[in-house]
């Protein structure tokens, strides 16, 4: 495995996951065992029902495995009690949603600032809704502040979920299928931006799409087909073979 | 402070439907308001009457409304009210049997009853001794015409019928109805040569029931009476009686040849009492030469829910001779009326209550369920789920106040409405009584809906709710 471009921020090891269900049970993944590196961009590309999801949920402790083991930084997170889960949510990660609907009723900067609604924000000097606002300017935003989300296109809305990832100054963005809905401009921008941040801002980014011309702009694309790792390849120079 | 502020932009985000969960939450609020209202201002209204007059209990002669009593010469004269009953009678030397039964009776009713029946702000809720006062009744010629006299001791009978009230004139000071009540008819009785006789009469009980009295021996001894002391001779007179006899205040009335002076005129009650000319207990007993004997006892409960009942049953049981009927005032069967209505409606309310949680738990888990995706994300972004479940508890706990203050404002009218559709007439008493009530009502109904689905909800998985959110 290329851990080259970093050293190891998470890991996954020997990882199954099923779901009982009331007719049997589905194996989501089988032995996936990974390894993330910091200011890492990894494409999970695969097609529908291959795990991606399920695989996103279990590096961000969003879910546990049902074998195997989740290390971020030394520690062993799926043990962990929910309410330790919380604070790891909180500090380490942050997620954007295929579906990246912000809250209807906050606007542009109150939605980047959603999470300082549920904990205070850690380690700032500097006014918290300032940096919000150079936020959303960096992502060319600047002259929607204060629009409210149905005043604001798709594109615009995946940079809002871009902004909440990012003020909490997360060590790792997780991002299911964040450009699925998108024009293909809006879905380089996305990945351009994804790219910069992880190498200026020092974050892991793991995404998963069915875009082979996004997931080839990344560091690294795992595949996966039916719950297993088909392969896991390392792209040399990410924009040149666009 | 924040999730405060969540829950308020998320119920400001739903209007129509937090409108129609809190519509069903105002008019249960209302309903159980204007209720209330209502029915504690008809019942205050009626328990200020039953502090007043109390339940009266009337205590005559056993049989004596069969009119063949007292040697033949008994006559039943029936006027507005049955009160009125010639020719038999029972020995004043009775009365402290009857209100020692009385008393006992209605302090066990009360007991058995657990007590003071609450109805803060009432008056005179309190369980005094019985007052009681004594009647006889005699017909008479009074300047020449027939006429019912009534004999009656003053101060206790004008407690009793406290609503009466005099048109012109006035009562005697305390110390002359003292002088004539008590010393005249306990202790100065006058024989034919003037001479003070203490009454000791002595009764026993025939066959058939009814009391013996002593007035046929005492027939030839006493001699027409010759009071000597103040006030002996005031008259009062019924209102109507006055009318019609053009009589004013200070005029001379000759009753069986014994002058009296009218000291008072009655206002008209529409009861017998208007017809009626009244003079002192003793005076009349001694005049028509009854000594120790009365018509009637009139019993005054001093409590409102006395077990009146009670003691009537008590009283005819346990004292031979005496017949005791209870005049439930029409205050009192009100009052009964006014309870089963207001337990009527309340069970309707309760119903619509019932009706009205179920629905809203119905709109608010639909609600909340379509919010399911939302509550994924902010748990992923760092909502706890103690934090999750206070946005719920905080936005239905406002929704359920604003409803229960609307609802008790709207309450306060439909109050005002049902007052006149039911033509209660109680003046409806606007207090804040019931608003923290409603508000409590509102608040419940609010939650009581929702903290299941809340407290489902915030334990979901996350990746449950995501699973809704990215297949759907
Ligand atoms: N919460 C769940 N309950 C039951 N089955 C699930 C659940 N999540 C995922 N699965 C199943 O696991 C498999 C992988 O799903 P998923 O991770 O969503 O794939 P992808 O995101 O690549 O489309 C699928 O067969 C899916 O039906
Ligand atoms: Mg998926």
């Amino acid at each position: 495995m290329d851990n080259s471009n970093g050293t190891a921020f998470l890991e996954l090891k020997n990882v199954n996951k099923t779901f009982n269900l009331s007719y049997g049970e589905v194996t989501a993944l089988e032995h996936v065992s990974l390894t993330i590196n910091k200011r890492e961009l990894v494409a999970l590309v695969g097609p529908s029902g291959s795990g991606k999801t399920t695989l996103l949920n279990i590096i961000g402790s969003l879910d546990r495995p049902s074998k195997g083991e989740v290390i971020l930084e030394g520690t062993r997170i799926d043990t962990l009690s929910e309410e330790e889960l919380v604070h790891f949510r909180r500090e380490k990660f942050s997620f954007i949603f295929q579906d990246a609907k912000p809250l209807r009723m906050l606007n542009v900067l109150e939605n980047t600032l959603l999470p300082f609604n549920f904990f205070k924000p850690k380690n700032r000097n500097g006014n918290i809704r300032n940096e919000g606002i150079e936020i959303i300017k960096s992502l060319g935003l600047g002259h929607r502040l204060y629009h409210m989300p149905s005043q604001l296109s798709g594109g615009e809305i995946q940079r809002v979920a871009i902004a909440r990832a990012l003020i909490t100054h997360p060590a790792m963005i997780l991002a299911d299928e964040p450009t699925a809905n998108l024009d293909r401009d809006n879905r380089l921008f996305v990945i351009e931006t994804f790219r910069k941040l992880s190498k200026e801002k020092d974050i892991a980014i793991v995404l998963s799409t069915h875009d082979l011309e996004i997931a080839n702009r990344a560091d690294r694309i795992v595949h996966l087909k039916d719950g297993v790792f088909l392969k896991d390849e390392a792209i040399a120079c990410p924009p040149c073979k666009v | 402070m924040k999730i405060l502020k969540l829950s308020i932009l998320e119920l400001m985000r739903r209007p129509k439907k937090n409108m129609l969960i809190a519509s069903s939450i105002v008019i249960a609020v209302a309903l159980l308001t204007s209720l209330s209202i209502v029915s504690n201002s008809a019942n205050l209204a009626i328990m200020e009457i039953i502090a007043k007059t109390g339940h009266t209990l009337t205590v005559r002669p056993a049989a004596s409304s069969s009119g063949a009593n007292a040697g033949g010469k008994g006559q039943e004269y029936k006027l507005t009210t049955s009160e009125v009953v010639l020719g038999s009678y029972i020995p004043e030397a009775a009365v402290p049997e009857i209100m020692k039964n009385y008393d006992e009776a209605i302090k066990a009713g009360w007991e058995k009853k657990g007590g003071l029946v609450s109805n803060p702000g009432v008056p005179g809720v309190v369980l005094e001794p019985a007052t009681w006062a004594p009647r006889l009744f005699e017909k008479a010629e009074v300047n020449g015409q027939e006429v019912i006299v009534t004999g009656i001791e003053l101060r206790k009978e004008y407690f009793v019928r406290f609503w009466w009230n005099l048109t012109s004139g006035q009562w005697p000071a305390d110390t002359d109805i003292k002088d004539v009540n008590t010393n005249i008819s306990t202790q100065y009785k006058l024989d034919s040569h003037g001479n003070v006789v203490i009454d000791k009469t002595s009764y026993g009980v025939d066959s058939s029931g009814r009391i013996i009295a002593e007035e046929e021996k005492k027939k030839d001894k006493v001699a027409p009476v010759k009071p000597i002391l103040k006030g002996w001779d005031d008259a009062y007179l019924g209102g109507a009686y006055a009318k019609a006899r053009g009589l004013k205040l200070g005029d001379r009335l000759a009753i069986n040849k014994t002058e009296f002076t009218v000291r008072g005129i009655l206002e008209e009650t529409n009861s017998a009492d208007d017809y009626m000319v009244f003079i002192p207990l003793s005076t009349a007993q001694s005049l028509f030469r009854k000594e120790g004997l009365i018509s009637l006892v009139s019993v005054r409960a001093m409590c409102p829910n006395c077990p009146v009942g009670d003691a009537m049953v008590e009283l005819n049981k346990n004292v031979t001779g005496i017949t005791a009927v209870s005049q439930l005032d029409v205050a009192g069967v009100q009052f009964d009326f006014f309870n089963m209505l207001y337990k009527f409606l309340l069970a309707v309310v309760v119903s619509t209550i019932a009706v009205g949680i179920f629905s809203i738990f119905n709109i608010v888990t639909g609600s909340l369920y379509a919010r399911i995706r939302e509550i994924g994300m902010l748990k992923a972004i760092g909502a706890s789920r103690s934090q999750l479940f206070r946005i719920f508890i905080y936005e239905h706990f406002i929704l359920g106040l604003a409803a229960g203050i609307i609802g008790y404002l709207l309450g306060l009218g439909m109050a005002y409405i049902l007052n006149t559709l039911l033509d209660i007439g109680a003046v409806i008493r606007i207090s804040t009584d019931f608003l923290p009530r409603a508000l409590i009502l509102g608040v419940v109904c609010s939650l009581v809906a929702i903290i299941y689905p809340a407290y489902k909800l915030s334990k979901l998985k996350i990746t449950e709710t995501f699973r809704t959110q990215w297949e759907s």
